[in-house]
């Protein structure tokens, strides 16, 4: 059974991601609740804004 | 680790995948605080805090204890301690990556991420911490 380093690190011993989920795992709710709804919206409205910040103000969130 | 936590370095580059991807992540107040000092604009200010609400309305809203504070604090101790880090870094330095790893630990997250080197630094004393570049998480 490899040890933990090892299994940390892929045969080219880079770091290996494989167990961990990727967005496209996640499935996109077929029909939103009304939070479900909210949240999108939300979530769009804020993202536009930072976009938004960064045009004008050329700020950087790192 | 079931759910992806999205750290502060990653919305700039892929609000896209955000955007598309809404209802996939949880978020640390941390992440929220890192955003909300930044902003400049008072209505940016309230989409975030309209955000913010809606998001703990839904349970993906993480909070930080006491106690995780504290163990926050030993875990950048012992980095120091072991000479991970120099003796010399600001003792708030790595203090929100460690709250936000924190957070992902105590919720069964981990974390995605563009600032992969300084996770990488808390996984040497948050063994069970685990990460992803969001340039692979995103893929």
């Amino acid at each position: 059974m490899p040890n933990k380093k090892e299994k940390a690190q892929d045969s080219n011993g880079l770091r290996d991601y494989s167990h961990l989920p990727r967005a496209k795992d996640f499935k996109k709710p077929e029909k939103l609740t009304e939070l479900q709804k909210e949240l999108k919206k939300a979530t769009r409205e804020a993202l536009e804004a930072l976009e938004e910040e960064e045009k004008k103000y050329g700020i950087s969130i790192t | 680790m079931e759910y992806p936590l999205l750290d502060t370095s990653v919305f700039s580059t892929y609000k896209k995948q955000i955007d598309e991807n809404f209802d996939a992540f949880y978020f640390s107040i941390v992440v929220f605080y890192e955003l909300m000092a930044s902003m400049i604009d008072k209505s940016t200010l309230q989409k975030y805090e309209h955000w913010l609400g809606i998001l703990d309305k839904g349970g993906r809203l993480l909070m930080l204890a006491k106690a995780d504070w504290i163990i926050c604090a030993k875990a950048v101790r012992r980095l120091r301690h072991q000479k991970l880090i120099d003796k010399n870094l600001s003792s708030t330095a790595l203090q929100n990556d460690a709250l936000i790893a924190r957070s992902s630990l105590t919720h069964k997250c981990f974390v995605v991420t563009d600032n992969i080197r300084d996770y990488a630094l808390l996984q040497k004393v948050m063994p069970k911490l685990e990460v992803i570049p969001a340039a692979e998480f995103f893929k």
